[in-house]
């Protein structure tokens, strides 16, 4: 159970504050598939960095099961990101110089994971473990990206756009991957996207204006990857 | 182009300017002596001969012209002077102050002694019970480094000085007069004539000893055997010097445009030309600039100091290093202009990849020369060091330099401070007489508590390989009475002097004239010719001395009868004109050699500090390089829960393991080039300096080194820390 109170996290910019959350509320249960919606700048990633504990927000809380995150130090932070978290990120940021194979050891070194064929052959990877990403597509190198956080065996599931940078039907593949993946070993996501129709195959969608949440929607039966269009 | 990014290049052109000053600064100073010496009608000889009366006799068969030198050497409580008349036509005194002493009351001193003791024109200046006043101060281009005493002690320009008198001062002195020649070729003697007529004198019956300026201390050999040395070190040290500067510039500019990859894509995605683009590395130009103007400046004012240590054991004119502005603006705009075109030409190269390419590999690392696809099965860290090292051959060639720098010019320069102590030690390591006196008695021979009495001959020999050492002495050492040991490295124990067939010669003969046990050699003693064989090898680093026995000494013909006329001894004699010709003591020879460390030392400060600066350098370029090429990746594990340490660890150090491994290449080729420039010193000078690497020096380098290593790697770890989340994050 995910719960954040009263977040605030404001930039400078120029000579005024800019509130990026002003003052928001919400509650996540494990397990979910919540989908963070906004039109850009409203504050959706500043939303998802200060829950992962990327980033510390002004004022506020996010406890993990009553645990506390904010006003945890540096250290403190890493240690709990590495315990409870992954990400994925709309750029991949697959170490260039590595296979395959050691960019997803990067995240199942973190938990002492020795087992990674399993994720591999999970996400259809079989066969390109010796490639370089350069070698390998975009919806390919995105897979590796999630084999890589999920072979730490997450609790939680960060994505800020996963699909921005593909196509539809390779964006629809990543997706059912995600969903299946996570009835299996059970984690919960939290995913930004601009992109509403996403928001149906969610469980929790959350909508944003101007550092603020508009409208929380629970949705109890979530669509099929396939059943949906863009 | 911000200042902040270039801080690297300036700093490299910096050193890279400095050194290259120095040297220049340095090579001129010695040019410039030579060229002020050059119009004081340089000799090209000195000769003695047996016989006086047929000095004209000679110039006329060789063609020269000849200048006396006799002078008188005075003793009192403190000081001791050699005193000269000024009325030389060869090798004219150099007056850097006043002028030559013309009346009964004047005398004219030498620049070292007036230095140490501050004593300035017109100041007096009592010689036994006579005070006379400064006239002239001055150097002479026969005495660079002086003879003064004739008692066997070294040069101390405090207590020791030169003095030029009138004639009439100095007929006034009653001590014995002492007269060798200077000689210099007539005008129409062409260069080679020289050469044969000098082989000849050599040869000469009538000759006692000749010595050319090139074989003689006094003159220039001292200053150009330096140079020689200095020369081959710098060249040892300039050459790996000048490479590393040359790549780490390329490797700065080619980083620096990589880094802007992305950015140049987008301006020629737009329309931009590639010129256009590429033109405003030409912005390099002033940062390069005013690197090189610090550098210059610095070692300009650096330069006299240098070089003053460099000299501190020299009678020279005082070099004066004038602002020249055409050298200035040569070392400012030539690595200036340089740098810019090379920027220009790297910019145009990378430009010429497709926008859209340039865009989209912006951020990754193009130094690659060599890509190698890693196939690594062990863990991550591994993996990702193994591909930076493989992926970065340059990285990794920069980090093997790291090491090598540093310890080659730390090891050098020990080696290089090291060697004047070590001359000394093991000149004497293996007598019996280490801390001891020995002497010539030169009324009657008296010996003392049965010690080991000498008859002692100045002599030419002759070496199988054609080399003759003018200078050299003969010395039969009494059979019966003899303590006196030497020590054969080779063999590893004392040579036993009454046992030997033949002579003993030491380890500098060795090395410069080839020689090895067996050899036969030729002994001219008053024109006779004596031929020994080498039977032992003695481990002195220098010295002219080849010993025999009596027995020997008798036998072959070059004594009559026993007879002795010095003594070693371990009594602590002090030197008294009345009665010795000569008395060394073990502390002379050691102050003497420490004199030498002023050369050594500032050779020595220069090898640190290329070594140093050097090293830290590259070692902060590599990390530099690792850290920006690999911002996004840094950020990505640090959001993965990876701690600072452990991203630290992955990433940077194992170019620590590739460091210390260059660090014992540095070692090794230390040791050869100390070698190197040890045997062709042996060649070049009159000594043999033994090169053994040096553990403690050794070590002291891998201190020094892996200090400044650690402090660098801090340094650059917080830099690491510092690479925030921000990079990262999902925006
Ligand atoms: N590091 C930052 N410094 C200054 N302003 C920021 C920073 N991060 C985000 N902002 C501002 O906060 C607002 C919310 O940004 P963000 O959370 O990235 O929006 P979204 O992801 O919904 O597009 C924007 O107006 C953005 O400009
Ligand atoms: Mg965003």
């Amino acid at each position: 159970m995910l719960r954040i109170e009263n977040l605030v996290k404001s930039y400078q910019n120029g000579r005024e504050l800019l509130y990026a959350l002003n003052a928001v509320s919400l509650s996540i249960d494990d397990e979910e598939f919540v989908v963070i919606l906004g039109p850009s700048g409203s504050g959706k990633s500043t939303l998802l960095n200060v829950i992962s504990g990327l980033e510390q927000p002004d004022s506020g809380s996010v406890t993990y099961d009553d645990y506390e995150i904010c006003g945890l130090n540096q250290k403190e932070m890493t240690l709990f990101r590495r315990d409870k978290t992954a990400f994925i990120f709309q750029a991949y940021y697959l170490l260039p110089f590595l296979t395959v194979e050691s960019n997803i050891k990067m995240g199942a070194d973190l938990k002492g994971n020795k087992n990674i064929s399993d994720i591999i052959d999970a996400l259809g990877l079989g066969g390109l473990e010796k490639r370089l990403p350069y070698e390998l597509s975009g919806g390919q190198q995105q897979r590796v990206s999630i084999a890589r956080a999920l072979a730490k065996k997450p609790d939680f599931l960060f994505c800020d756009e996963p699909t921005g940078a593909l196509d539809e039907e390779t964006s629809k593949q990543i997706l059912t991957f995600l969903k299946q993946l996570q009835k299996q070993l059970k984690f919960t996501i939290i995913m930004v996207t601009h992109n509403a129709s996403i928001a149906q195959i969610a469980t929790k969608v959350i909508k944003m204006t101007s550092g603020k949440i508009v409208e929380v929607t629970s949705n109890a039966h979530p669509r099929d990857v396939n059943e949906i269009t863009w | 182009m911000k200042f902040k990014k270039q801080y690297p290049l300036v700093l490299v052109v910096v050193c890279a300017v400095f050194i290259c000053t120095l040297l220049v600064f340095y090579l001129q100073s010695i040019d410039s002596i030579k060229k002020v010496l050059a119009h004081q009608n340089q000799q090209d000889f000195t000769l003695t001969l047996h016989d006086e009366g047929i000095i004209t006799d000679l110039s006329n068969k060789y063609s020269f012209s000849y200048d006396p030198m006799t002078y008188k050497v005075i003793y009192d409580e403190k000081n001791v002077y050699r005193i000269m008349q000024n009325t030389r036509h060869i090798d004219i005194p150099l007056y850097s102050e006043g002028v030559a002493p013309q009346k009964t009351t004047e005398i004219a001193i030498d620049k070292n002694f007036s230095q140490d003791n501050k004593l300035a024109l017109g100041d007096p200046v009592t010689i036994g019970n006579t005070t006379y006043s400064i006239s002239g101060i001055f150097t002479l281009p026969d005495a660079i480094s002086p003879l003064v005493a004739d008692n066997g002690v070294g040069y101390k320009p405090t207590t020791q000085a030169l003095i030029l008198c009138s004639e009439e001062v100095y007929s006034n002195w009653d001590e014995q007069e002492k007269t060798s020649y200077a000689g210099r070729f007539l005008e129409s003697v062409s260069e080679e004539q020289k050469q044969t007529n000098l082989e000849e004198m050599l040869m000469d019956s009538q000759v006692k000893s000749v010595m050319s300026k090139e074989d003689n201390p006094q003159i220039l050999s001292a200053l150009s055997a330096k140079e020689k040395m200095f020369k081959i070190s710098l060249i040892s040290a300039l050459s790996f010097f000048g490479l590393t500067v040359l790549v780490l510039l390329i490797t700065i500019v080619i980083q620096s445009i990589t880094e802007k990859k992305s950015t140049m894509g987008v301006l020629k995605a737009l329309g931009y030309a590639r010129i256009q683009i590429a033109k405003r590395y030409f912005l390099i130009g002033p940062f390069v600039l005013i690197g090189a103007a610090v550098g210059y400046l610095v070692s300009y004012v650096v330069s006299p100091l240098f070089i003053n240590s460099m000299n501190a054991t020299f009678l020279v004119p005082n070099v004066t290093q004038n602002f020249d502005p055409v050298q200035f603006i040569l070392f400012t705009t030539v690595p200036a202009l340089f740098f810019s075109v090379m920027a220009f030409v790297i910019a145009i190269f990378s430009l010429r990849k497709p926008p859209l390419e340039m865009i989209r590999n912006g951020t990754s690392v193009k130094l690659n020369f060599l890509v190698k696809r890693i196939r690594i099965t062990n863990p991550f860290k591994k993996a990702v060091f193994k591909a930076i090292v493989l992926n970065n051959i340059l990285l990794v060639f920069l980090a093997l330099l790291t090491g090598f720098m540093a310890s080659a010019n730390l090891q050098i320069a020990f080696s290089l401070q090291a060697m004047s102590d070590k001359v000394s030690s093991l000149t004497f390591k293996g007598s019996e007489y280490k801390s001891n006196v020995r002497f010539i008695e030169a009324k009657e021979m008296k010996f003392l508590d049965a010690e080991t009495p000498y008859f002692s001959e100045d002599c030419k020999i002759e070496f199988p390989d054609g080399g003759v050492l003018n200078n050299g002495q003969f010395m039969a050492l009494s059979s019966s009475l003899s303590r006196f040991k030497l020590y054969s490295i080779q063999k590893q124990e004392t040579i036993d002097i009454s046992k030997q067939e033949g002579i003993v010669v030491n380890d500098w003969m060795r090395k410069k004239y080839d020689l090895s046990v067996g050899d036969t050699v030729k002994i001219y003693v008053n024109n006779v010719v004596y031929q020994l064989p080498i039977t032992a090898i003695e481990q002195s680093v220098y010295g002219e001395v080849v010993y025999s026995n009596m027995d020997v000494a008798i036998h072959t013909g070059l004594l009559e009868k026993e007879e002795y006329n010095g003594v070693f001894t371990k009594d602590n004699v002090e030197f008294d004109s009345k009665r010795h010709l000569f008395v060394s003591k073990f502390e002379d020879v050691l102050y003497a050699s420490s004199q030498q460390k002023g050369t050594y030392f500032a050779l020595s400060f220069l090898f640190i500090i290329i070594g140093l600066a050097l090293s830290i350098l590259t070692i902060s370029i590599v990390m530099k390089i690792i850290i920006s090429s690999n911002r996004k990746y840094l950020a990505m594990m640090k959001a993965f829960g990876y701690t600072n340490l452990e991203c630290n660890r992955i990433v940077l150090s194992g170019f620590r393991i590739i460091a210390y491994i260059g660090f014992i290449f540095g070692t090794l080729y230390a040791i050869v080039v100390t070698k190197i420039l040890f045997d062709l010193l042996a060649k070049a000078s009159t000594i043999a300096i033994p090169m053994t690497p040096d553990s403690k020096a050794i070590a002291l380098s891998l201190v020094i080194f892996a200090v400044s290593y650690e402090v660098i790697m801090l340094l650059y770890r917080k830099s690491m820390n510092a690479v925030s989340l921000q990079e990262v994050m999902m925006k």
